[in-house]
């Protein structure tokens, strides 16, 4: 194999192997394209510190989910566990609350937890399917939610709270950099960590690679089952103060289609459903393409309803395209590590040879 | 080996049955105006739409695939139908418009699963809040109404009652059979005649347990699933049709969530998300089974949120009756397959 | 009598093994041919080139006078070559008449004529002798059952060859004789039978004509009255190369692997022990019930009763953990399924089994990992471009020592190996062998399952033999033979 072709093939092995960053930039082109026309300005830095502001939110939702779906698994929950949490807590955030706001904060997030580790025994211990068990506790965490709030709103959050959670930091040329940013990153870094850095992360990826040789190998399965979904869900519970913060109020009918977008976020970051497939940073690129789309359709004057229809395309087409991708990068990478061996013995062969 | 033997046969009731049983006796036990004939019929016309909707979900499961684009199936089918007619054109014609659409996104449904082979979750659940999503701009996400008719047209005939007995004096002892509920039923009498009478329940039952044995005996597994995806797409819309004559209106959102209570009522009934098992019977009845809590709760007066809650645990509950009867038939069946072979 | 197929020196190499080598031989009409070798010996494969499912590198069959091209899966059902696979291709959910009839159903304009396929099914169950009522429910037969339903169904298409791999492994007594009831009354109708058995008692009540393949070539071919049981286990076994078993053990201590009066589903009341610096062989046929003990050994299989001792103590509430910490291994029987996942590395396959004791903060320790790796890689002569490489895209030598490499890293004391060496070539399955002799000249004590006899032998210093989920004798490998065992494994089958 020459030099180019070898580079060519590092190039696409790249490429493909981060489907959600050309998604996104094709997103990004699309539109900013469409509203040169308009006369608007889509990349200004105002707009595009909006947009990654906003994506943020996405961001931790997405990893709730992203984290399950490594599992082979997925979580219909997240987005009435947000709702139940903040609304069975929401009272002591409240800005006429005595209490310090970080004591309910970590009891939304406790109890957040606390269901996601109820999903996760109805998975392991009653071997109930995931689609299934989570559909049931979304479905039961909804209507606690509402049962315990009636048709109140909880609406004044303390405003110390919500700077913690949405403030803003600093502006740099025109670029508002905000507290969600900063959370997200956090996010991303820490799950990067843990998925890469830990032995949890690596037994996460072999159990969702394949679960039989998981148990082989002397891994309790059921127990990193167990514990995906309790930080799943813990995670719902961050993400439910962080829209609360953001919103200055909570009701029963908080993030109601939140798991679809979450759904959306992980897939077009790569996670594949299968399970054991998927880089944390795809979550990135998977929530500011959802964002992008939405801002950029409102920019546009396109009506709101639309977004679910390319939210629909796009899942279909993101899972399409990384199903065909993460195949051809697998064989790429592994020719590319013939090459370089063959290339290594090549040169030592010259090597002696000169000798 | 020469004696006679007879067949070894489980009991042939679907799963579901257990739960609904429980559910429907608790009810009438619990709730005084429960078990009252214009209950009754009020809770059969309720459950039309998720009925045609589970029948269409267990086939879909039977064959190992699902269909999450249900939900959205019916919102769109209803908002086409009703915008048409809002517009003014012919009922026929407003309803014969729908039922095509759904179709459509049954066969892209197919396409996308057969063709570009994404898995059905994906493909169906993308398809889904595509056409909830055209459903919501066509209708600007606004109930569509239309003018009342002034004189006996297709509408006004569907949305009659087919049968009207006195049993007492009040609405409660009053019996009346819809037109919708006689559809449904003769509906599903024709998905049940295919499916048991024609090659469809065999195909669909190999296809789900092994789709290379289908292929074997010379089944095409494409053909046969886009084919299933059509159907299903139009049980959605006669499901759509059904919810917007029974409101008189179209709300658009009125598909949110539908497809996830049609895999609720077709799990309950004994199907597999894995495929290859379970029956249309028993989805039917899992679909009454949460009509049924449904209904007996709101007429205790409990309230809605609460019967969110209580339908999550009947799921719940539901699924361990399945796994501890399946258990039992296992074990039985191992057993007797131990002792005589035949 | 005329042959109706015969293989003309037909040979099939896959990467590293030689699973065919000029065979050549007939099947007449009419006629039982029984097929008997190891496994690995290349019985399936040739089936498999039969049935269109592999094509053969060289070599052609002939088949009713004319030679099959282009064969495939298709073609040869088309011919009339039915294959009966232990793993039936039966719809559970459907009645044993709609499955006759599947893709091929007796219609009246739309609708199946369910009556008349039930009526003919019935014809056809009767003419099978089956006493059975054509609208059971697949899912409710036994196996044996649904083996014959499975013989019915190639019948209805009017099939000349039938082939039978296995066919009695999970049959009772009186379902086998059903079974050779039916395959009497096809011979009678002219069909010609392929019939793989391990059972060689069975040959001589149901074959015509006998083959012996090993190691891919073909032994003999003879008629049933002219040969001996004994003279068939010679053919089989045939004679080794002696050096590929490495020998340089000390003396055995301490027993460190107990198993006693373990009861499971597939096995009963097994009782067998393991000392330091021991390897003792696990013969039997396959369905014995020997990897289903080393299932539960290791606890991932629950068991009835009975106890197991790693180092000298009980094991309670048995999980993989526990036997693992307890300092015990299992390399098990299927290396895809149970052994790796397939889309991770060779590094992520490697350290699985010992993330925690590589990395104690719980922490990865990445430079550890990969020098941690490389060694085991270069140890085991792993070959590989790269650590890196995705184990999909390794051999089926190359990944079983993945799979040690797993398990050799760690720190335990007892090892089952489940069929180590299974469908590798012969120069990976001696580096194994030595990895196995040089654990065992440490102290290790290692259980071997094997189904390969000479590898048993050669490998083994005591050998146990299952037969029928009982282990039903004990040898010390110095003073028996192929031979014994084989007749003990062949018992109570």
């Amino acid at each position: 194999m020459d030099k180019k072709n070898l580079l060519t093939k590092r190039v696409k092995s790249t490429v493909y192997g981060l489907s959600s960053v050309v998604i996104m930039l094709i997103v990004f082109a699309i539109f900013a394209v469409l509203n040169m026309f308009q006369g608007i300005s889509f990349l200004s830095p105002s707009n595009l510190s909006t947009i990654l502001n906003q994506a943020s939110f996405l961001v931790i939702v997405g990893i709730a989910q992203a984290i399950v779906i490594l599992m082979g698994g997925i979580n219909l929950s997240i987005g009435s566990v947000m709702a139940l949490t903040t609304v069975m807590w929401g009272d002591m955030l409240l800005k006429t609350s005595e209490v310090n706001p970080l004591i309910p904060a970590a009891m939304v997030i406790l109890t957040a937890a606390a269901i996601g580790y109820i999903s996760g025994l109805l998975i392991t211990k009653l071997r109930i399917t995931p689609y299934i068990a989570t559909f049931a506790v979304m479905y039961a965490c909804r209507g606690l939610a509402w049962v315990y709030l009636r048709n109140r709103v909880i609406y004044g959050v303390n405003q110390a709270f919500r700077d913690l959670l949405v403030g803003r930091l600093f502006r740099v040329a025109g670029f508002n950099v905000t507290m969600p940013m900063l959370i997200a990153l956090i996010a991303l870094l820490a799950f990067f960590l843990i998925l890469r850095g830990t032995t949890l992360g690596r037994k996460w990826y072999f159990t969702g690679a394949n679960p039989t040789a998981a148990r082989f190998s002397g891994i309790n399965t059921d127990r990193m089952i167990n514990i995906a979904y309790t930080v799943s869900s813990a995670l719902a519970g961050f993400a439910g103060l962080m829209y609360m913060a953001r919103l200055n109020s909570t009701e029963p009918g908080l993030a109601g289609d939140t798991h679809f977008e979450a759904i959306t976020v992980s897939l077009i970051g790569g996670f594949a459903m299968a399970g054991g497939y998927g880089n944390i940073w795809g979550v990135a690129g998977g929530a500011i393409v959802v964002y992008t789309i939405q801002s950029g359709m409102n920019m546009l004057r396109l009506p709101g309803e639309l977004q679910a229809l390319i939210n629909g395309v796009l899942i279909i087409f993101a899972v399409y395209l990384n199903q065909t991708l993460s195949k051809k990068k697998m064989e790429l990478d592994n020719d590319l590590s013939d090459a370089r061996m063959a290339q290594r013995q090549h040169s030592m062969l010259k090597e002696g040879a000169s000798r | 080996m020469t004696s006679q033997k007879r067949s070894v046969r489980l009991s042939g009731l679907p799963n579901s049955t257990y739960i609904f049983i429980i559910v429907f006796v608790a009810a009438s036990i619990i709730v005084p105006l429960f078990f009252t004939p214009g209950n009754i019929s009020t809770l059969l016309t309720q459950a039309c739409a998720l009925m045609l909707l589970s029948t269409a979900m267990s086939v879909c499961l039977m064959m190992g695939g699902i269909d999450l684009s249900l939900g959205g199936v019916v919102s769109m089918t209803g908002v086409i139908m009703a915008m048409l007619l809002r517009g003014g054109a012919a009922p026929s014609l407003a309803i014969l418009a729908g039922l095509l659409s759904g179709m459509v996104v049954g066969f892209l449904n197919g396409v996308v699963v057969t063709r570009m082979k994404v898995p059905s979750f994906i493909a169906t659940f993308g398809m889904g809040g595509i056409a909830q999503s055209i459903a919501n701009t066509l209708s600007e996400k606004r109930t569509v109404s239309w003018a009342a008719p002034t004189e006996t047209n297709l509408l006004t005939l569907l949305g009659d009652n087919a049968l009207t007995v006195q049993f007492g004096d009040s609405a409660a002892y009053t019996l009346s059979i819809s037109v919708l509920l006689v559809l449904t039923i003769f509906i599903i009498a024709v998905v049940l005649l295919l499916f048991y009478r024609t090659t469809l329940g065999s195909n669909t039952y190999a296809l789900g347990a092994n789709e290379e044995t289908a292929r074997l005996a010379g089944i095409s597994p494409n053909r046969w699933k886009t084919g299933i995806y059509v159907g299903a797409g139009f049980l959605a819309a006669i499901a759509g049709m059904v919810l917007m004559i029974r409101t008189n209106s179209l709300q658009p959102m009125i598909g949110e969530n539908l497809e996830f209570q049609a895999v609720v009522a077709a799990v309950l009934g004994g199907n597999s998300l894995k495929g290859g098992k379970g029956s249309i019977p028993g989805a039917i009845l899992g679909a009454l089974t949460l009509f049924t809590v449904r209904n007996a709760m709101s007429l205790s007066g409990v309230n809605t949120s609460v019967v969110m809650v209580v339908i999550g645990c009947t799921l719940i509950v539901g699924m361990v009756i399945n796994e501890v009867v399946q258990y039992y038939a296992a074990e039985k069946s191992k057993a007797r397959a131990g002792i005589h072979a035949l | 009598m005329e042959e109706i197929l015969s293989f003309d020196k037909i040979s099939k190499s896959f990467p590293g093994v030689r699973a065919l080598d000029d065979v050549s031989f007939g099947l007449m009409r009419g006629e039982v041919h029984a097929i008997v070798g190891e496994n690995g010996a290349g019985k399936s494969t040739l089936m498999k080139i039969l049935s269109g499912a592999y094509t053969a590198d060289t070599g052609r069959m002939i088949f009713e006078g004319r030679e099959i091209v282009n064969n495939s899966p298709k073609l040869s059902r088309d011919l009339g070559i039915q294959m009966i696979y232990q793993e039936l291709n039966l719809v559970p959910e459907l009645s044993i008449a709609s499955n006759i009839f599947l893709g091929q159903e007796l219609k009246q304009g739309l609708f199946v004529n369910k009556g008349e396929q039930v009526k003919r099914c019935r014809e056809a169950l009767q003419e099978l002798g089956l006493n059975i009522s054509p609208n059971t429910l697949v899912k409710n037969l036994s196996i044996g059952a649904q083996q014959l339903v499975e013989i019915g169904k190639a019948l209805s298409v009017n099939a000349k060859i039938l082939v039978f791999d296995e066919p009695t492994s999970s049959l009772t007594d009186s379902e086998i004789q059903e079974l050779f009831r039916i395959i009497r009354m096809l011979k009678a109708r002219g069909v010609g039978m392929f019939y793989i058995s391990h059972r060689l008692d069975e040959l001589f009540e149901i074959g015509d004509r006998v083959t012996v393949l090993r190691d891919g070539k073909h032994i003999m071919t003879d008629r049933i009255e002219n040969v001996t049981i004994n003279g068939i286990i010679e053919a089989i076994a045939g004679r080794k190369i002696e050096n590929l078993y490495p020998r340089n053990r000390g003396e055995v201590g301490a027993p460190m692997l107990e198993i006693n009066h373990l009861s499971g589903e597939a096995f009963q009341d097994v009782s067998l022990v393991v000392r330091e610096g021991e390897i003792v062989g696990m013969a039997g046929l396959i369905g014995a019930g020997r990897s289903e003990v080393a299932k539960a050994a290791f606890g991932i299989d629950k068991y009835k009763a009975g106890e197991v001792k790693i180092g000298g103590k009980t094991v309670s509430r048995h999980n993989p953990q526990k036997t693992k910490k307890a300092g015990m291994s299992l390399i098990p029987e299927n290396r895809k399924l149970e052994g790796l996942a397939l889309s991770l590395s060779i590094r992520e396959n490697t350290v699985i089994a010992n993330l925690q004791a590589l990395n104690p903060t719980s922490m990865i320790n990445r430079k550890r990992e990969e020098d941690t790796v490389k060694e085991y890689v270069d140890k085991l002569n792993i070959a590989t471009s790269s650590i890196e490489k995705r184990t999909m895209f390794l051999s089926g030598g190359t990944q079983q020592k993945v799979v040690l490499a797993k398990w050799l890293l760690g720190k335990s004391q007892v090892f089952i190996f489940d069929e180590p060496t299974r469908g590798i070539d012969v120069g990976a399955k001696n580096s194994i062998y030595e990895l196995m002799d040089e654990l065992a000249n440490r102290g290790a004590a290692i259980l071997m399952i094997s189904s390969e006899l000479p590898e048993i032998l050669g490998m083994s210093d005591r050998i146990y033999v299952m037969s029928g989920g009982q282990v039903v004798g004990e040898f010390n490998a110095s003073d028996t033979t192929q031979h014994q065992i084989l007749e003990l494994a062949f018992s109570n089958a």
